[in-house]
């Protein structure tokens, strides 16, 4: 890596090389076969040059590639920039990765797979089900020319499990992610199979105003929508519903959200994000209160803050090596003061408990505003699941919502942003949200 | 490209292919008036797939030299699984695909396509109201080799190029989003002289801050062809693939051929031979040639895409439809141009057969969970009397697919197609999937507002 920060530093005045290397075994099991493994063992190398204070980059899965260089300067020539320089803070290190995963084997992975079918299989006797395990280790190097020189290693496996309807459409679903083999328990899938049992037993909506449980996995759809607001690239574009409300209330004071990048052994714990800035624990609400941004090294010189460790390669649909680190979150953490999770479902006495949305990623989300289908929802009477939803829709806006939070579960669940997983939340209790039904 | 070197490592018994792709990404993003990214990406990897044992084993690598070892990685792991499948007949094809447009986006200088952005992003900017623009110019050219142990050795060009406009129009605290896109084929021309579609759509998007917010419930609608394609796409397009019916036998026999699945006048047709769409290509990246497809013929079950894999199960032909993202991802079955052909009725029929519903717009992404589905548009027109009244904001659809299908009245007399493509799937966006449509009438369909 030295060698090329050397070579791009003769054509520039600053440079910054990250490399990652990716080796990953992901295996799917349905109705008891095994339907495919796939692996992958991948380098990608991303250049970074500062000249004139403009900034280029440029991608390759290959060191000796000897466009990269001259790539990073037409980027740089023809984009307007205002270039920062790279940082370089020190880094601690984190618990980013099990030595366990790391050392796992395809044989191991698949055993551990067929575990779960067996348990499930146990627990829900004819039911037609799927298993999927990915298992990923990573180890992510940085160099720059201010004399960064940093690598951390990164493992995580996500197991997810569904059911299939008579017809063989998908039915009850739960994912579980972290940096070692995830903890699932009997009460997982015994919850998941009570949903699954639900499905014949159908009910439809009118247009109404109900109190609304979301499941820790499906509070991701609506905390896309706050990491939109409180995106330094909207921000300091006057994009954000909440450019110019820090310090000030904006949902209610049972919400607090955390941006942690060093949870141990989290589902997106890292040392430092995609530009070297070191991985941080963020208030990003607390009790309610806006307290921080998530910021970027440009960002947060705009604003005069400091970089929050958000800056990471992806966008919304991809993870690619030439996705521009854009801020994202890490482990966003979602709590406030705890309700027993069956209590809080018991305590309602018509409602609806949602576990699964379509249709995320749709509309103006950086405005907090949501339209989505009820892809996996229950009616509650008398704190019991009675049936299972059908052709509902639920609509408004984060900034409304939040402010009508009643209660909070105890279980905190991977919440899912479409394609990726993005952090952990428990259930959530509102207080009133339209429902468009029949 | 070290073709000697990959096809030694394909191993001669069973069944197995290799993809080996050169990747270049040109693009160049804006944020409101300025150009903020222009990157040139490029990047290189291999795919191997090994079906010893009772499923693929697959390896994905970015250094070639590690071919020998990603064999022998899928090997083991097709080893692992318990079974034996093979394949009888694989179509073997030999070929060279050379991408030939007659305007190519290669020969075209940054300077040059970079003025052609800016150009367009100014008559947005310029629009009053129009408050936030997302601009993104985009050439993807993907040189593919593929091989297999049957015989298969065909090496096939790609090329798309096009731009893609979201446009915010904002007064006070209230926004509306909509989107425009140009090109989708090979054409660089394609890209020119637009100002007046730049000029309409700014003026439709700042229109939509007087529209009425919709009342949520039920309405009888008319979608445009971009609507419509995104409504097959969603809610009939995924079932399609037959790649969800591999080891779902409950699922097959929903789907069983000969099934009425709508009125006699609704067929649907996937077919990536048509030249020009995103969703056009000559081979699959199995190597199957690509097939026109007819999926729904006067009302039924009439067929479905495959890959090698989905055509053994179900012991049908390969249509040629499975496709990768990049070289970093496995092929899974994917649409092509998927359209709902013309029917008989005129647009001016549609709408004047309806006294009080809705004319809707503009597509703005969908998804399905295989029964359901839910998309969202961009706006629609009030249908009064059977006539067009003012604008209406804040639309997003549901449905369930086997009652929408028979719930679908009328289908108009000319078909279009989408300018952008764009799926996800199996954690994979596929820019090159089309979507086309003659504009329906549907009868009855949910609609949801804010």
């Amino acid at each position: 890596m030295k060698t090329l920060l050397e070579k791009a530093l003769k054509v520039s005045d600053s440079a910054e090389i990250y490399e990652r290397k990716v080796q990953s075994t992901s295996i799917s099991i349905l109705l008891g076969e095994v339907q495919g493994i796939e692996s992958e063992k991948k380098t990608e190398i991303s250049l970074r040059i500062v000249k004139d204070g403009k900034l280029g980059a440029a991608i390759a899965t290959d060191r000796n590639d000897d466009t990269l260089v001259s790539r990073a300067l037409i980027s740089l020539t023809h984009q307007k920039s205002e270039a920062e320089p790279f940082p370089n803070t020190p880094i601690s290190e984190v618990e980013s990765y099990s030595e366990i995963v790391k050392e796992m084997t395809t044989e191991t992975l698949v055993a551990s797979a067929f575990d779960l079918v067996e348990r499930f299989k146990t627990l829900a006797k004819e039911v037609a089900f799927g298993v999927e395990v990915s298992r990923t280790f990573k180890t992510v190097s940085m160099v720059n020319s201010e004399g960064l020189d940093a690598s951390y290693d990164y493992s995580n496996v996500e197991v997810g499990i569904y059911t299939l309807n008579e017809k063989g459409f998908y039915n009850a679903s739960r994912s579980f992610s972290g940096a070692d083999f995830p903890v699932i328990t009997d009460e997982d899938l015994l919850g998941m199979f009570r949903e699954h049992q639900l499905d014949d037993h159908e009910v439809t909506l009118g247009n109404e105003r109900l109190p609304v449980v979301f499941s820790g996995s499906v509070m991701g759809a609506l905390m896309l929508r706050v990491v939109g607001g409180v995106s330094g690239a909207n921000v300091t574009k006057g994009i954000s519903p909440v450019t110019d409300k820090l310090g000030q209330k904006v949902f209610s004071e049972l919400l607090t959200i955390r941006d942690d990048g060093r949870l141990p052994l989290g589902l997106n714990t890292c040392a430092f994000d995609d530009e070297g800035t070191p991985a941080q624990n963020t208030m990003v609400y607390e009790n309610g209160v806006l307290k921080n941004y998530l910021l970027s090294v440009g960002h947060a010189k705009k604003l005069g803050m400091k970089p929050t460790g958000n800056a990471i390669k992806r966008a919304l649909f991809s993870k690619e090596i030439e996705d521009a680190p854009t801020v994202f979150e890490t482990n966003l953490i979602v709590e406030g003061p705890m309700t027993d999770d069956e209590a809080l479902i018991r305590g309602i006495k018509r409602g609806l408990y949602i576990t699964g949305v379509m249709g995320a990623h749709t509309g103006n989300i950086n405005q907090g505003e949501f339209s989505m289908n009820i892809s996996s929802g229950f009616l509650i009477e008398n704190g019991e699941l009675v049936g299972k939803v059908k052709g509902a829709m639920i609509a408004g806006n984060i900034y409304e919502l939040f402010n009508e939070v009643e209660a909070l579960g105890t279980k905190k669940e991977p919440m899912r942003g479409i394609f990726y997983l993005m952090g952990y939340s428990p259930m959530v209790k509102f207080r009133e949200v339209s429902i468009v039904g029949k | 490209m070290k073709k000697e070197l990959l096809k030694s490592a394909l191993p001669a018994d069973g069944f197995s292919d290799l993809r080996y792709q050169e990747y270049a990404l040109t693009t160049i993003k804006g944020t409101k008036r300025e150009i903020d990214t222009v990157a040139v990406v490029k990047k290189n990897g291999g795919n191997v797939r090994v079906l010893s044992g009772g499923a693929y084993g697959t390896y994905c690598f970015t250094d070639v030299n590690d071919v020998h070892h990603a064999v022998k990685e899928a090997k083991f792991a097709s080893d692992l699984i318990l079974g034996k499948k093979q394949y009888q007949h694989v179509e073997v094809n030999s070929d060279h695909v050379v991408a030939r447009p007659k305007t190519d986006p290669r020969t075209v200088s940054i300077e040059d396509k970079k003025a052609l952005v800016q150009h367009y992003i100014d008559l947005f900017m310029d629009t009053p109201e129009i408050a936030n623009l997302e601009t993104e110019y985009y050439e993807q050219f993907t040189d593919t080799l593929i091989l297999n142990n049957r015989g298969t050795d065909v090496r096939q060009e790609e090329l798309i190029v096009g731009i893609n406009f979201r446009i915010t129009s904002k007064r006070g605290e209230l926004t509306q989003i909509t989107r425009l896109s140009f090109g989708g084929g090979e054409e660089y021309s394609d890209l020119l002289d637009q100002d007046e579609v730049v000029l309409e759509k700014a003026r439709q998007t700042v229109a939509l801050l007087d529209a009425e917010p919709v009342k949520g419930g039920n309405y009888d609608v008319v979608l445009d062809s971009d609507v419509s394609g995104l409504f097959i796409h969603e809610a009939f397009g995924h079932l399609s693939e037959a790649d969800n019916l591999v080891g779902n036998a409950s699922l097959s026999k929903t789907m069983t051929l000969g099934e009425l699945f709508a009125t006699e006048d609704f067929n649907v047709i996937d077919d990536p031979t048509l030249s020009g769409y995103p969703g056009s290509y000559t081979y699959d990246h199995e190597g199957t040639r690509a097939k026109k497809t007819h999926l729904i013929k006067s009302g039924k079950l009439a067929g479905r895409l495959h890959s090698l894999e989905s055509a053994y199960f179900l012991n049908e032909t390969p249509t040629g439809h499975a496709r990768a993202k990049n070289y970093g991802f496995t092929p899974i079955v994917r649409m092509g141009n998927i359209y709902i052909d013309k029917g008989r009725q005129t647009l001016d029929e549609m709408i004047k057969s309806i006294d009080n519903g809705l004319y809707l717009f503009g597509s703005a992404g969908g998804q399905t969970s295989g029964e359901t589905f839910t998309f969202a548009v961009q706006g629609a027109y009030k249908i009064e009397g059977g006539e067009l009244k003012g604008l209406v904001r804040d639309l997003a659809l549901t449905g369930h697919l086997f009652t929408t299908l028979k719930n679908i009245e009328m289908i108009g007399d000319e078909v279009n197609f989408s300018k952008s493509g764009g799926c996800g799937k199996g954690g994979q966006i596929l820019i090159k999937s089309g979507k086309g449509s003659a504009p329906i009438k549907i009868k009855n369909m949910g609609i949801g507002g804010k």
